[in-house]
């Protein structure tokens, strides 16, 4: 255990009520008394954690001072998924802040303290009638819990800043903590009146009222911050007193039991902090996990509990000079911060050792799921936050981007879209931006509307902010003043014109409408994405090849099968008919007619007759019966009794090859082109290219079907290159290769994985059209869109097979979409890469790379593929760099 | 929470002839649209004895202040030196830049001023009365104090809170004063 008290760290001496580490660990926020106002500072992790940052000039130690808090800020906490800082005081207002991209800026007046990164306040939530002591927010940042010494809790919702949905009164003290538990069902708070009361997050109604164990108890902390262990099972109360002696009572999740509580503080318990991380003591003791928990006093000291011990792992004494007001642990589970109503912090350090190993993520997802049925929802928080737009150019893609239902998740969509509106506004130059103009009111008095500075856009959150790029402190000029300049850059225009004051005099500035119309429009896109998203199914995935000329087929639904007791195939083969017709392209119809003339005892010719519109085209006869007929524009053929085959031309009815002799009765006759294709009741195919007398393919199909006959060739399809695409009624669709000599799967109805799939509803026509199906049977959002993605994978080899240049691309996208939407950077890249090709000529890859696909040139899929990915704003700097590379490329 | 945020203030044209106007470039934040203008003053302080000498060197209103961020030059004419006592004319003084929202001051920033003559003869025995065509004025750029106060800034004035924040207004500019003169002493 490392110990360390950053003398750095300090509100001038004055008291810090409130620490919280951000959920990457690169800085933590304090809350606390400024000058004369509230003050949150927001610090760098590193050069507490390294003493060589912290003597490096280069890194910075402060990164924000924001005094916009007109009184003490008593709590400051971090959203779980790191964008925003919620920060409450005195003045009875809760601020939500979030980074802006401004370049570092000097405190103006702070005594050259500078500014690293810029976090600006983007909401600000009033309602209590009081000070504001503890914040909190839900697993899943939908909501801000605040509690005031207006004897409240009220409920925020983080989605639709600064609504309050809830205000739970029920409290009859000051209420100085809140808590919520990691399942996301319940929200807890403790109060002076001494009670904790736990409310439901369903109707926001009071669950229970726990007061036993509080009834001793003085008011004579400033925060009572209890906290809910990570498996969700304890509820750890601040100041209660068992027998005399302050102790941190526990709480049962079942049925509210008080009968276990944490006891050796000698003075009321201020705060109660665990471990997000559920611990166990090492890789073998798996399924005995314990909880680690902090503990922070009155008494100036610092108790840390692990639950599968009876004693403390350790206690700090004189920690600080006065009560521990609150405490913060790392997301990594390893670091803990603490801080004092004596100005200071302490940070401590642990290892593996001490507390145990971290159960990993995975193992505490399913462990909720075997307790309670559902996953934690902080695991769906990185999809959820709303990701912040870096580049103007961004906005385009999002607004009109090609149609992505599912991208934007029902509920965490509206904050996307009203954030990104509030941004889009944000670009409007609401005042002159290259001079100030001067004018005169109605009493003669100067006055000057001045140059608007358009903002930048606000930085992605975490990332990209200092702590990762320590050259950026030197990058910061310090804007502040020097005499040096002699002349502004501002251009002073004087109009002789009377203006009013007020916001509304504008004469020279575009009012506000461009911005609720931004809102107006993203809320409509919104709505119409989700109709369409209830419309239903319009389509089936179906394989078709393009370009295939009409053409018919005598039979349907045949039957192949073989016999079980001998290898002998029987196929029930095309049964003769007296007459019957086959109607075929361009008007035309073929007619046949067995037996229809006589020509000696018994000896009887067929005849095959071209019917055009309603006119007999051409007559032929034939020596044997015709039990099959199929034709294409060019070619008409039919299968005889005999086993065998005869083709004409359509056009006058002219033999183009002598009767083929099949080696059984045919089953199934295919024509489309030029192309013949003969199934017989052997099993055996043949494909054969009529003009030029060639055979195209010649196997069997047996291995396809199964053995009881139950399977049936439902359909069959010749593509271009004389190959032929079977579909049966299993819903296999198989084409052969003939480079590889075997048969290709190319498409599975039944496939788990379509049905696992979003993709049921996806259409080949190429568009995206068709909402994803809401009956799908894996409940598993995840491993939906691994399936949805590996099904896009199948189907984007199957077209790759056929040649499906159109497909293929659709399928790219969709698979592009899923894989942009579920965050999946490294596989985007590799796909992204091997569009781009080498850059280098000369490097390695670039000898086998093609530059096409399917005759598709890879970088102009590249750039549909960007477009794509930039419906995800996460992938924004992914879709910038290849977006360059691409220019490069083009360039040269 | 103030609204409005002084970010940065640039001295132009200093040092330069106590006969130029002084000229500020005012950075500021907005976080909601503003309703009224801001009004933007330059306040020279004669004397550091008596508030009487304080001259109102100029008064701005600036407007439209919609949300964002804004900068603007204010320029005003020097002070008249008939209304300064010679005793103070040369030396250190000290200048204001106020803003007030709707009558309310809700920032101070001080600069200290440091008037002397150019020549170095003057310099070394100042004449008795003083030659203001001759001074030359350095305001102490790098090193403004600041000094914020709570203002009303809603629409509708609350009764209760106005009275409240006006004695907490005139304690700070007391304590403003009281600070920069005794920083100046020093100096």
């Amino acid at each position: 255990m490392k110990l360390l008290k950053p003398a750095w760290v300090t509100h001038d001496g004055k008291p810090i009520f409130s620490i919280d580490i951000h959920p990457d660990g690169s800085k933590f926020a304090t809350g606390g008394q400024g000058d004369d106002s509230g003050r949150v500072v927001i610090w760098n992790v590193a050069p507490i954690v390294k003493e060589q940052a912290e003597e490096d000039d280069n890194v910075p130690k402060l990164l924000c001072q924001m005094d916009n808090h007109l009184a003490c800020v008593n709590c400051v906490r971090w959203s779980n998924s790191g964008q925003y800082l919620a920060s409450g005081g005195d003045d009875k207002l809760v601020m939500i802040w979030q980074l802006t991209r401004y370049a570092g800026s000097t405190i103006f007046g702070g005594g050259g303290k500078t500014n690293i990164e810029h976090w600006r306040c983007v909401s600000t939530l009033r309602g209590h009638s009081g000070d504001v002591l503890d914040l909190g927010w839900s697993p899943d940042d939908q909501y801000l819990a605040s509690s005031s010494v207006d004897n409240t809790v009220r409920i925020w919702n983080m989605l639709n800043m600064p609504e309050s949905i809830a205000v739970l009164k029920g409290h009859t003290g000051l209420v100085k903590g809140i808590a919520w538990d990691p399942i996301g069902k319940y929200v807890a708070s403790q109060s002076d009146d001494k009670t904790v009361r736990v409310w439901k997050t369903s109707d926001w109604k009071q669950e229970t009222v726990v007061t036993e164990p509080f009834e001793e108890c003085g008011g004579t902390t400033h925060v009572l911050r209890l906290n809910w262990s990570p498996d969700g099972q304890y509820l750890v109360s601040a100041h209660a007193m068992n027998g005399g002696g302050p102790t941190a009572q526990i709480i049962e999740r079942d049925g509210w039991k008080t009968d276990k509580d944490f006891v050796g503080h000698r003075k009321a318990i201020t705060c109660v902090s665990f471990n997000s991380n559920m611990l166990r003591k090492s890789a073998l003791h798996k399924g005995t996990n314990y909880c680690c928990c902090a503990i922070g006093s009155r008494d100036r000291s610092l108790s840390i509990w692990l639950t599968s011990l009876k004693r403390p792992l350790v206690v700090i004494h004189e920690l600080f000079l006065n009560s521990v007001l609150d405490l913060s642990w790392s997301r990594s589970g390893y670091q803990l911060m603490a801080c004092s109503w004596d100005g200071s912090v302490a940070y401590i350090e642990f290892d593996d050792k001490e507390l145990g190993q971290i159960v990993s993520v995975e193992e505490k997802e399913n462990l909720f799921q075997r307790m309670y049925g559902k996953k934690s929802f902080s695991t769906g928080v990185d999809k959820k936050a709303s990701v912040v737009i870096e580049d103007p150019d961004w906005i385009q893609p999002q607004l009109v981007g090609p149609s992505v239902p599912s991208v934007i998740e029902e509920d965490g969509g509206m904050l996307s879209s009203d954030s990104r509106a509030s941004r889009t506004s944000q670009i409007v130059a609401k005042g002159p931006t290259d001079k100030q103009i001067e004018t005169r009111t109605v009493d003669g008095r100067r006055r000057i509307t001045p140059v608007f500075i358009p903002p930048l856009m606000e930085e992605d959150d975490a990332q990209s902010s200092h702590a990762s790029n320590h050259s950026s402190a030197a990058l910061v000029q310090p804007t502040f003043s020097s005499s040096t300049e002699s002349r502004s850059k501002i251009v002073v225009e004087k109009r002789d014109e009377v203006t009013k004051p007020g916001l509304s005099s504008t004469t020279s500035t575009s009012p506000s409408p461009p911005q609720v119309n931004a809102r107006k429009e993203m809320s409509n896109i919104l709505l119409s994405r989700r109709l369409e998203r209830n419309e239903p199914e319009r389509s089936v995935v179906s394989i078709r090849t393009s370009g295939s000329s009409a053409a018919s087929v005598a039979t349907t639904g045949i039957s192949i099968f073989r016999s079980p007791d001998s290898d002998k195939v029987a196929i029930a083969p095309l049964s003769v008919q007296k007459s019957f017709s086959v109607p075929a392209s361009c008007g035309r119809s073929f007619e046949i007619e067995n037996q229809s003339y006589f020509v000696g005892h018994k000896m009887a010719v067929h005849k095959l007759s071209c019917v055009m519109h309603g006119k007999v085209a051409w007559d032929i006869f034939l020596s044997s019966p015709m039990i099959g007929c199929a034709a294409s524009v060019y070619c008409v053929a039919v299968t005889c009794s005999d086993a065998t085959l005869h083709c004409f031309a359509v056009g006058d009815g002219s033999r183009m090859i002598p009767g083929i002799k099949l080696q059984g009765p045919a089953v199934h006759l295919r024509v489309q082109d030029h192309f013949v294709s003969v199934v017989t009741a052997h099993g055996q195919m043949n494909v054969w290219d009529i003009i030029k007398r060639k055979s195209t393919l010649k196997t069997s199909i047996l291995s396809l079907t199964d053995s009881d006959g139950s399977v049936t060739l439902t359909s069959c399809t010749i593509r271009d290159t004389g190959l032929p695409i079977l579909s049966f009624s299993n819903s296999k669709t198989y084409t052969y290769s003939t480079d590889m000599d075997t048969w290709l799967l190319l498409a599975d109805a039944m496939d788990p994985l379509r049905n696992g799939s979003d993709l049921q509803g996806i259409s080949s026509s190429g568009s995206f059209g068709s909402g994803p199906s809401r009956s799908s049977v894996i409940n598993n959002a995840d491993s939906k869109i691994i399936c949805s993605i590996s099904y896009a994978d199948l189907k984007m080899s199957a077209l790759a097979e056929l040649n499906s240049p159109a497909e293929y691309r659709t399928w790219l996208m969709t698979k592009v979409k899923y894989m942009a939407q579920q965050g999946m950077e490294d596989r985007l890249r590799s796909l992204c890469e091997d569009l781009l090709g080498p850059v280098h000529r000369s490097s390695q890859r670039g000898k086998n790379w093609q530059p096409t696909i399917l005759t598709m040139k890879k970088n102009d899929l590249l750039h549909q593929v960007l477009q794509v990915m930039a419906t995800n704003v996460k992938m924004q700097r992914l879709c910038t760099e290849f977006q360059q590379q691409l220019k490069m490329l083009t360039e040269f | 929470m103030a609204k409005v945020h002084v970010q940065n203030v640039v001295v132009l044209d200093n040092p330069s002839n106590f006969s130029n106007p002084f000229q500020f470039e005012i950075t500021f934040e907005c976080l909601e649209d503003l309703q009224e203008d801001l009004e933007w003053k330059i306040i020279y302080v004669g004397s550091a004895e008596s508030e009487t000498y304080d001259q109102v060197l100029d008064t701005v209103y600036v407007g439209p202040v919609p949300e964002g961020r804004h900068m603007f030059v204010f320029q005003a004419e020097p002070p008249q030196p008939s209304k300064i006592p010679v005793a103070d004319a040369v030396g250190v003084t000290v200048v204001l830049l106020t803003c007030s929202y709707r009558g309310q001051e809700f920032i101070r920033v001080g600069y200290y001023v440091n008037n002397e003559y150019g020549d170095a003869e003057l310099k070394e025995n100042p004449p008795a009365v003083p030659q203001f065509d001759k001074l030359m004025r350095n305001i102490l750029a790098t090193n403004p104090r600041v000094t914020r106060f709570k203002v009303d800034w809603d629409d509708t004035n609350k009764s209760g809170t106005t009275k409240g924040e006006q004695v907490v207004e005139s304690d700070g500019h007391q304590k403003m004063d009281a600070s920069l003169m005794e920083s100046m002493d020093v100096m």
